[in-house]
């Protein structure tokens, strides 16, 4: 289907290029020309797994169709993994090949055939707890794809891993549409800021936490520059706060939330900038989904979902999971007309039995003046359990001392006494590792 | 050295309270921790712990050294002094 998908946009759109990056492009007809060419020479991949990492650089999206076409299973590597790291991944996953530089095999010699029918592997970013193995196919990760004449042309900027479920989207989105993806140099703040302001890139899809750290290092005249019209936020929790500074700084751009994950596919995305979603999604057919709240969790049936997890090395037989009830994990609260995200329960903090949910703390350090981003977790201890922890990124020049007299203050104020972060310690950024989502993981001191 | 380490502990423990905007005028030995003497709660004992552990890069309480909570302030004095003489 990506293949198919490929040679569509290689006819349509030819000479237009697909992907921008460090001022080389690659037009969409020089994918789909390459795609062939790999096709004829990878037939020893046929009916296999086949690992990709983003290393092969621009060839990334040749290679994935490729694949495709040859009924093999592409197995998409997040991140930056070293050589040992890929060989214990080719060993568990029983990978025919992993492809990780961009000089591609020019001929490949015949293995024993395996399956038949093309199938994308990913994982989650394992924002709490291990990465997991979800199998999709190409059909599945397309099929929540806005098709609209008013992207063609349009400049995106990719701010995900292209192996993750919404880098995917983003890359299916400007392959459906004709819009071109625009890569920035390196994951550095600065120059994605000069990327957006040098490629007048329209639209941009990021994590609340990308987009706060970009309004941090955007200078007013910078963002006066941008000419964003639609802003699109997703994969963790959305607060006002975060949507009503985005509002302040890009007054004419459009701006969705957008609920999605890994396993389910895009569930529903909200434009009235206002946090949660309302109720009127809970009942009806509303949307190409089904949502109900139950143990004050929300649960999802949808027909984009993954087939299910890869259960463990070489086998593929996962539970299906499609078309039946998903607990997403998240927990929810339903006041008046909107439903409200209160955390993830699988990143709730227990303190000497009570529940703390680390987004609810986060939205109170972060009101506060000075303060850049804050990722609050639990500090194991052996006295209660689990202990609040705010690591809290300073805006430049705040005095720490003061900084932290009014975090205190400000939490003491809004929170209940187990609640308050014990711990607050001062970071120059969250490690986001390559998600641009906060890892949550509850750890030793 | 012993002197050091129960001034840290004393210091922490001061540090502790006025997070909760409260002075104590002298903490001695025989003190209770808890609401009978200097007035700290569990959440203030784990979060002394923990900062004690920053300050000695010990926890007594994790690695088992201590199976029993310290009544009194001259008790957690010696917890930690445990190991210091071992």
């Amino acid at each position: 289907m990506l293949f198919q998908l490929v040679q569509d946009a290689g006819l349509r759109w030819g000479s237009s290029d697909v992907l921008v990056s460090n001022s080389r492009s690659v037009s969409f007809g020089k994918v789909a020309s390459r795609a062939r060419e790999l096709v004829d020479v990878w037939s020893g991949f046929a009916g296999t797994r086949v690992g990709l990492t983003a290393a092969i650089g621009v060839d990334w999206l040749a290679a994935a169709a490729a694949i495709d076409a040859l009924g093999s299973t592409a197995f998409l590597i997040p991140g930056d993994p070293t050589a040992p790291e890929l060989r214990s991944f080719a060993e568990v996953y029983k990978l025919t090949a992993v492809l990780d530089a961009p000089a591609l095999p020019t001929s490949v010699a015949q293995a024993p055939w395996q399956n038949a029918s093309s199938s994308v592997v990913l994982f989650t970013s394992g924002t709490s707890g291990q990465p997991k193995a979800v199998l999709h196919t190409w059909e599945s990760l397309a099929s929540g794809i806005k098709r609209s004449d008013k992207l063609l042309g349009m400049r995106m900027l990719l701010t995900y891993d292209l192996a993750r479920y919404a880098g995917l989207q983003v890359l299916l989105t400007a392959l459906t549409n004709g819009a071109t993806l625009c890569i920035p140099p390196s994951r550095n703040m600065a120059d994605i800021v000069r990327t957006v302001i040098d490629e007048h890139v329209e639209l941009v899809s990021g994590t609340p936490t990308f987009w706060r750290m970009l309004l941090a290092n955007s200078a007013d005249d910078q963002i006066r520059r941008m000419s964003l019209r639609q802003i699109t936020l997703g994969g963790e929790a959305i607060s006002q706060p975060i949507l009503d500074a985005l509002r302040t700084a890009f007054p004419a751009a459009r701006i969705t939330h957008i609920y999605a994950s890994t396993e389910m596919g895009v569930c529903f995305s909200v434009h009235d900038g206002r946090e949660g979603f309302p109720t009127d999604f809970l009942q009806g057919d509303a949307l190409p989904v089904r949502l109900k709240v139950e143990d004050g969790r929300l649960w999802i049936q949808s027909g984009r979902s993954m087939a299910g997890y890869l259960n463990g090395p070489g086998d593929q037989s996962a539970a299906s999971v499609r078309d039946t009830w998903f607990d997403t994990g998240d927990a929810v609260e339903v006041r008046g007309d909107r439903v409200y995200f209160r955390g993830r329960e699988s990143s709730r903090i227990n303190v000497g039995g009570e529940k703390v949910y680390p987004e609810e703390v986060e939205s109170v350090i972060r009101r506060i003046d000075g303060v850049v981003d804050v990722r609050v977790s639990g500090l194991a201890s052996a006295i209660v359990g689990q202990l609040v922890r705010a690591e809290i990124v300073p805006a430049a020049g705040v005095d720490a001392e003061s900084l932290r007299r009014r975090v205190s203050e400000a939490c003491r104020e809004h929170l209940a006494a187990y609640k308050q972060p014990r711990i607050i310690q001062f970071v120059s950024d969250l490690a986001a590792v390559g998600t641009m989502k906060v890892q949550r993981r509850a750890s030793q001191p | 050295m012993a002197d050091d380490l129960r001034g840290v502990v004393i210091a922490m423990i001061r540090q502790v309270l006025s997070d909760h905007g409260r002075i104590v005028a002298a903490v001695l030995d025989e003190q209770g921790l808890f609401a009978d003497g200097v007035g700290l709660d569990s959440l203030d004992l784990a979060t002394l712990v923990v900062r004690l552990e920053q300050a000695t890069g010990r926890d007594p309480f994790r690695s088992g050294e201590c199976d029993r909570l310290p009544r009194t302030v001259g008790e957690l004095v010696s917890i930690y002094r445990g190991k210091a003489t071992a």
